[in-house]
């Protein structure tokens, strides 16, 4: 949980220095794909805390979700429905799931204690 | 399974989702808006012909330097000078209506309409209006006409065209029906825009007014006669 947000700040502060750009147009695709990785960050931290983690898995998850995410968020722009909705629904009820999840064990950890 | 190497796992992809997340809002910091491809692609599209339009000024610029560097040529020689600028100011007459004109072009008589009224119908709708004329003028102008005439009248860049009782006011004379306007221009283009399906004429000729185009080889138009009263505008120097 700690690495995680540790992982996040630094992250964040290593990403406004980083002399990297891209067209204002994929925009939305990338916020959608950030969105999905997220949700598969808070799930590999959930699996890890409740001693499940396996790297491939959320390696897999973590990109597989990203993309799939964007590509959606495409093709609805292709087509004119704004399909990405879909991937909002879906990872953001996940993230709140997860972070649920994640609660209660710390939680219980810390009664354990 | 092997919690050692799970937690580099998660600070690493934590890592790239921080940076992705920073970079977004870099990207995100000004205001964002939902633009979707078919807009994207419109834009291209103006952005396009903007370009082409550069372009076109562009040669427009490099023929007036042209002009110019051969006036500056022929400076010397006054005799050459004078034939030069006779000609421009024929050119310019021409353009502006002072001139009278010839060229292959249409005839085109607008009359009230012959039929009896329906029952309580409207007498508006079998007469020529001077909306009706002025669209008609606005058609011929957008199919490419050249110069345009109405009864006589040539029509410039002050014609005003107005309603006056049965009559209609153009260059200040009073003209009753039927209207002959005369353009020059390209025949078959500028009859199809006054008789083609959909257009202006051939709605007038739906409600039953009476409408004859005729093509020509050779048109005349006269030249503008009434005098122009210029009273505020002054001409900017050009150039430099």
């Amino acid at each position: 949980m700690y690495i995680a947000i540790l992982g996040l700040i630094i992250g964040i502060v290593l990403g406004f220095y980083v002399p990297i750009t891209y067209p204002t147009s994929y925009s939305l695709y990338m916020s959608v794909a950030i969105l999905a990785a997220l949700d598969s960050v808070f799930g590999g931290v959930r699996a890890y805390v409740q001693e499940k983690f396996e790297t491939f898995i959320f390696i897999t998850g973590f990109f597989g979700n990203a993309i799939l995410a964007g590509l959606l968020a495409y093709i609805g722009d292709k087509l004119g429905v704004p399909l990405y909705y879909a991937a909002i629904f879906t990872f953001g009820g996940r993230l709140f799931q997860n972070f649920a999840i994640l609660r209660r064990l710390m939680i219980e950890k810390i009664r354990e204690k | 399974m092997n919690n050692k190497s799970g937690k580099w796992v998660i600070l690493f992809f934590c890592l790239i989702l921080g940076i992705t997340i920073s970079l977004e809002l870099k990207n995100v910091k000004e205001r964002y808006l939902y633009a979707p491809l078919k807009e994207i692609h419109d834009y291209k599209i103006v952005l396009e012909s903007e370009k082409q339009e550069i372009k076109k000024i562009k040669e427009v610029i490099r023929e007036m330097n042209k002009k110019i560097l051969a006036y500056e040529n022929i400076k010397d020689d006054d005799g050459k000078l004078k034939y030069e600028m006779l000609d421009e100011l024929k050119n310019q007459k021409a353009m502006a209506g002072f001139s009278e004109l010839e060229g292959p072009g249409i005839i085109l008589t607008v009359d009230d309409s012959k039929r009896d009224l329906f029952e309580g119908e409207d007498p508006n709708n079998v007469i020529v209006h001077d909306a009706d004329v002025l669209n008609l003028v606005n058609d011929l102008k957008v199919a490419g006409s050249e110069a345009i005439s109405i009864n006589g009248q040539r029509i410039i860049n002050t014609t005003e065209l107005i309603c006056a009782g049965h009559s209609i006011r153009i260059n200040n004379q009073f003209f009753a029906q039927p209207f002959v306007i005369k353009a020059i221009g390209e025949p078959k283009t500028l009859e199809a825009s006054l008789i083609a399906p959909g257009t202006y004429g051939a709605l007038l000729k739906e409600f039953g007014l009476y409408i004859e185009v005729n093509t020509s080889s050779h048109i005349n138009i006269p030249a503008y006669e009434e005098g122009l009263n210029v009273k505020y505008m002054k001409v900017i120097k050009e150039g430099e």
